[in-house]
């Protein structure tokens, strides 16, 4: 029998504060500005939820297995640079000429796309041998890979931007809009996020992840081979970096590696204000959404008040901590209740 | 059960040896389980109980020897192996995911789904209820496991293991962490399995459970097998069964013969009315200087939870603490050892020592003042010094002072948790199960040390769920019942035996 | 030949115990200063070797101060943000004196320090979280206060010029200072109760607080000592730049952390040592000047970077004893 008292209750709260959250957001951007609900706005707000969301997505799944990645933001901007050159010198050695001329690429789409998705998939490759393989701790291994990787990208492109305009079909992911103001990445990022939201909840995907993070050696002695779970995890996350590194390209039609992103942390804070666990084991993939979508709105809102980017990064950053505090406060209440004394 | 069956052993392991880092563990052990029959395997610690578990549960590999299982030649090499052969295992520590649900853990790795992939929840819940009826246990299955109680808790690991419908099962010191109420409640439903045909093999230090339980008891000792006794030959005596496990023909005469020196006139602590609601209420009772006090109760009874609210780890709610007349509320166990408060409790894995570190490390932790020199700062040396001299004083087995603690035995284990609060020297010592998952030898050890040290002007408060224990070394002992301090018995009162304790607690 | 790999494993792990764990950080060191004595002697001319130090003088810093939280078991990606927001409190206060100034920088980083730590100790949010979060809450902080301008303290200021430039002996005062925080350091975890508490805590912390030690306290006190050596750091590295602005400490938590793990410190705590940052320093900085001089660029160098903690944090890990 369960220990707890007012179980329910408090589940709700939870539930509805990041609801709570979101319509608070609306609201004030609408009292802010009428242009608020414009579609111009909302393709912003749409886009960057995209973005935020599927980097969040990658990490949480990451977290959900105990595990951290770091390289989730390099490897969105890097993977489509090095795809490009993968792509010219495979054509240079097939004689077809090059397809990049004074930084314009000329590449068919799908062929970048392609690569990109491929690159980012095996840099989640080494992140999971580097971790599960040969027992580097992940933040570790993660921030090692990100060195590499972003040295690697300026070696490549030797800090020079690409240019992607001349590409057919570049735009559609990032630029398209249905009915005018739904960006085709975002019902693109809403389609991974249902799909993993599925997987999460209603097939054994779920309950191995779960299990992994929750606890491994549990698992294991079960005959769950969490080694290959926890690769399993960082491949995809590298895929879903890979995804949002093409949906940057589309949209800026541009590839530039000195971007500074800090990507993966925003990815870190998004799943830790949707209550993710560091600790692996413990979080939705539901609620990471909602706090994607909540930081999107808060971005903008905070945009619209003048306030410039430092700005935002102070209250964001107040966000991640109260956030942090509630979620723990609540779990440390259940503690109390089953007589654990915290330490 | 075909009369076929009955013929072919369930189980027989024919000379298992195994050895880790060149150390030999089982030398050559021959094992056998039959249809429908409890067996015992007991030893030391270190005998080789576990890794012989293991071994069948396809968590270790053996070097050499083999195994038939049911008549047939197999070889175990994971869990999912010996999951196919229907060998299933529920290991000391409830191998659970916290963060899941029980039905979730019950149906871990062998899910149950719906024609289109996904997962069947429904049925899994459903089958989940039907499985603990079977077992005659009432719990939430939807419920997560980190809100369950342990018992509970172990119950969902046994369910778990009978859901692939074991023929054998192995069970791995299930009890040690329940109560007497638990384990007949357990005990009836393992005996329901007997019944059913399984063949059941029950590791476990609690001799008086064996003997109550067991067809067959096979005692291991340093890796070889020492001999069986069977049920249906003779009777199980404990005596003879402790004989085999030590290899002294003699079994030292109970310590409840011994004479015991009353205790001293300076009272140390002083309880009046303590309470902690839910927990424990209106306690009172002094501890004197020179006495041994135990308390005898039930596991949930409160004990545990006075004790951490005389430490400071818990607060208590109402009532009064003295600690040589002055008033104690401690806020965290700093409190307490300040005022010469120590406590050993029962998880000395989490709580009493940091595994990675070495002996020293964990016997100077709470008295640096006393290693340090003149300089006022840490002397290397005399560090050293001091660990040595408690690893002589306790007859720790161990290849030196800067051994890290977690590759020592269990016992060896609690005697530097001891170490560290006999260099502290403490004038109050409260100890919670101090002797869980220790074998014989080290128990006697500890309890010799126990009896030693009160005779500093030290006062020892115990709690043991063995009322054999206390009566080994306790001047009186304090029945505790629902949280209440229901009697008080002295070494001179004709309660002071096994039987009146007993019936004592049984009697509120 | 399974053999031969469990014995060479086996040796590796008890020489890496006895000297703590250093093993493996002098071998790398010297492996690096063979390479450089061959391919590029460049590398040890006298003014090089000041340079390079003294440049690379303030990670090492920082590094030291996160140390000691990572010992304790937690950990501060925040130290960058501190350093920023540091010096931007103190911006206004070089106008008025610069004595007044430092002291400021002094006590933002013990302030945020503290901060940190009473956060973590009170509301048990995993210090990682946390310090994402409060890493924000400073960076915009500090931007707040200068309003954004990219460049402030563009005067000469003359203490914190002569400190961060000067040298006593030839020896660069930032690499001094960094060494004598390092040593104190590693002597106070080697023979204080202090340090010992550090180390058990970071074991295991519930049987630390069982066995009395005020784990909160210590905590805290690491945190305040992190946070004011990276005030410190923050004011030779302006020192050194002549200026600031609001990217000053952009990079150093993961430098930091960087170097304190190719020092051997273990990121789940209670594992490492001071002495063995100060040698990941040498080596981070060592690797870093080796590349600049042959002229590798500062690319490949980061991707060498990355490489080198890897390997390095895979090698410790072999040497780690396990129970089977």
């Amino acid at each position: 029998m369960s220990i707890l008292k007012n179980n329910k209750y408090k589940n709700i709260i939870r539930k509805q504060m990041l609801w709570l959250a979101i319509m608070l957001g609306l609201i004030i951007g609408r009292i802010l500005s009428p242009y608020f609900f414009a579609g111009n706005n909302i393709t912003v707000i749409l886009y960057t939820c995209a973005i935020y969301g599927m980097l969040a997505i990658a990490e949480s799944l990451v977290l959900l297995v105990a595990e951290i990645d770091l390289t989730i933001g390099i490897s969105a901007v890097v993977s489509p640079a090095l795809a490009i050159y993968l792509t010219n010198a495979i054509y240079k050695v097939s004689n077809n000429g090059e397809v990049v001329r004074g930084g314009y690429v000329t590449a068919p789409w799908w062929v970048i796309v392609a690569f990109t998705l491929l690159i980012a998939t095996l840099i989640g490759l080494v992140n999971a041998i580097l971790v599960v393989k040969c027992r580097v701790p992940a933040f570790v291994a993660t921030i090692g890979v990100q060195y590499a990787v972003t040295g690697i990208g300026y070696i490549v492109t030797k800090g020079t931007p690409l240019f992607m305009t001349k590409v057919q079909g570049v735009a559609f992911i990032g630029g398209a809009k249905l009915a005018g103001v739904i960006p085709v990445c975002f019902i693109l990022f809403l389609l991974v996020a249902i799909m993993f939201i599925y997987l999460c909840s209603s097939t054994k995907f779920g309950m191995r992840v779960y299990s992994t993070g929750g606890n491994t050696k549990s698992a294991s002695l079960c005959g769950i081979n969490t080694g290959k779970w926890k690769m399993f995890m960082f491949i995809i996350s590298g895929l879903l970096a890979g995804i949002t590194g093409v949906v940057f390209t589309s949209k800026l039609q541009s590839i530039d590696v000195t971007q500074t992103t800090g990507y993966e942390m925003t990815a870190l804070a998004i799943a830790i204000v949707g209550g993710i666990e560091l600790n692996g084991g413990v979080g939705n993939l539901k609620n990471t959404v909602k706090a994607s979508m909540f930081m999107a709105i808060l971005s903008n809102v905070l945009s619209m008040l003048g306030f410039l980017s430092y700005h935002q990064t102070f209250v964001t950053g107040l966000f991640i901590v109260l956030f942090a505090i509630i979620h723990k406060k609540s779990d440390s209440k259940r503690l109390k209740e089953l007589n654990i004394v915290e330490v | 059960m075909s009369a076929e069956k009955r013929n072919v052993k369930l189980l027989a392991m024919k000379n298992m040896r195994k050895g880790f880092n060149g150390v030999p563990v089982l030398k050559g052990i021959d094992f056998e389980v039959n249809y429908g029959e409890i067996d015992a395997i007991i030893g030391s610690n270190g005998a080789g109980k576990s890794t012989l578990m293991n071994i069948l549960a396809g968590i270790y590999h053996a070097d050499s020897g083999e195994i038939f299982f049911e008549g047939n030649k197999v070889s175990i090499n994971d869990p999912n192996v010996a999951e196919r052969l229907r060998i299933g295992m529920v290991h000391q520590e409830p191998t659970l995911c916290e963060n899941m649900r029980v039905y979730e853990n019950i149906f871990l790795n062998r899910e149950l789904r719906t024609k289109l992939g996904r997962l069947d929840r429904q049925t899994m819940i459903k089958e989940s209820n039907k499985m603990m009826d079977y077992l005659g246990f009432q719990i939430d299955v939807a419920e997560k496991v980190q809100n369950i109680n342990l018992v509970s808790k172990v119950i969902v690991t046994i369910a778990k293991a009978m859901m692939m419908n074991p023929k054998l099962l192995i069970l791995d010191e299930v009890t040690a962490a329940l109560n007497q109420k638990e384990v007949e409640h357990l005990f009836q439903i393992i005996l329901g399995l007997r019944e059913k045909g399984l063949g059941i093999v029950f590791i476990s230090h609690k001799i008086r459970e064996i003997v109550q339980i067991c067809d067959k008891v096979f005692v291991l000792r340093d890796g070889v097998e020492a001999g069986t006794f069977d049920k249906t030959r003779e009777a199980l005596k404990e005596k003879d069964i402790i004989n085999l496990m030590l290899g002294e023909k003699e079994w030292k005469s109970e310590y409840s013969e011994r004479e015991m020196a009353s205790h001293g006139e300076k009272i140390l602590l002083c309880l009046k009315g303590l309470t902690r609601h839910g927990m424990y209420e209106d306690i009172s009772f002094e501890l004197y200087e020179n006495e041994i006090i135990g308390l005898a109760g039930l596991k949930g009874s409160g004990v545990t939870e006075l004790m951490y609210s005389i430490f400071g780890i818990m607060k208590y709610e109402q009532g009064e603490l003295l600690m040589k007349g002055e008033v104690l509320k401690a806020q965290s166990p700093e409190d307490a050892i300040k005022r010469k408060i120590c406590m050993i409790t029962n998880d000395r894995q989490k709580e009493g020592l940091a595994m990675e570190l070495p002996i020293e490390n964990n016997v100077m932790v709470t008295s640096l003042d006393k290693v340090k020199d003149k300089t006022g700062f840490i002397n290397g040396r005399l560090v050293k010094e001091t660990a040595v001299e408690y690893i002589e004083k306790l007859q720790v087995k161990t290849t030196g002072p800067r051994q890290q603690v977690q590759f020592l035995s269990g016992g060896n284990q609690q005697k530097v948790v001891i170490a560290k609060w006999l260099l502290r020297d403490s004038s109050v010592i409260l100890i919670d199960e101090p002797t869980r998952g220790i074998d014989i030898k080290a128990k006697n050890e500890i309890y010799n040390l126990l009896i030693k040290e009160k005779t500093k002007k030290k006062g020892i408060i115990v709690y043991s769920p063995e009322t054999r224990e206390l009566l080994n070394m306790c001047n009186r002992i304090l029945v505790i019942d629902g949280g209440k301090k229901i009697a008080e018995v002295s070494r001179e009162d004709p309660n002071f035996t096994e039987k009146g304790i007993l019936e004592i607690m049984h009697s509120y | 030949m399974d053999k031969k790999v469990k014995s060479i494993r086996g040796f590796m792990q008890e020489v890496s115990e006895k000297t703590h764990g250093l093993f493996i950080s002098f071998l790398i060191l010297a492996v690096l200063l063979i390479i450089s004595a061959i391919f590029i002697p460049k590398v040890f001319q006298l003014k090089n070797l000041e340079n390079l130090l003294r440049t690379y003088a303030p990670g090492g810093i920082v590094a030291v101060g996160l140390s000691l939280v990572i010992l304790t078991g937690e950990i501060d990606v925040s130290v960058g943000a501190i350093m920023t927001l540091a010096m931007a409190v103190a911006a206004k206060i070089y106008d008025f004196s610069e004595p007044a100034a430092i002291a400021a920088i002094c006590a933002t980083g013990i302030g945020t320090g503290f901060l940190n730590g009473l956060l973590i100790t009170k509301t048990k949010v995993p210090s990682l979280m946390l310090t994402i979060g409060t890493t924000s809450v400073f960076n915009g902080l500090a931007a707040i206060l200068v309003k954004a301008q990219k460049k402030y303290i563009t005067d000469i200021y003359e203490i914190t010029l002569s400190v961060a430039k000067g040298s006593i002996l030839g020896i660069p005062i930032p690499l001094l200072v960094c060494l004598v925080l390092a040593i104190l350091f590693q002597f106070i975890l080697r023979k204080t109760s202090f340090g010992k508490h550090i180390y058990y805590t970071g074991t295991n912390k519930r049987a630390a607080w069982m066995s009395g030690v005020n784990i909160d306290r210590v905590k805290i006190i690491c945190f305040m000592a992190s946070g004011l050596l990276a005030a410190v750091a923050a004011l030779l590295l302006s020192g050194q730049l002549g200026s600031s602005t609001v990217q000053l400490g952009t990079g150093y938590d993961v430098t930091a952390i960087s170097i304190a793990v190719l020092g051997g410190i273990s990121l789940k705590g209670g594992k490492g040592t001071v002495i063995g940052t100060l040698l990941g320093f040498i080596t981070m900085s060592l690797m870093q000047n080796m590349l600049a001089i042959a002229q590798f660029g500062t690319y490949v160098s980061t991707t060498l970077k990355g490489v080198m903690i890897v390997l390095v944090v895979y090698l410790y890990g072999l040497t780690a004893k396990r129970k089977e």
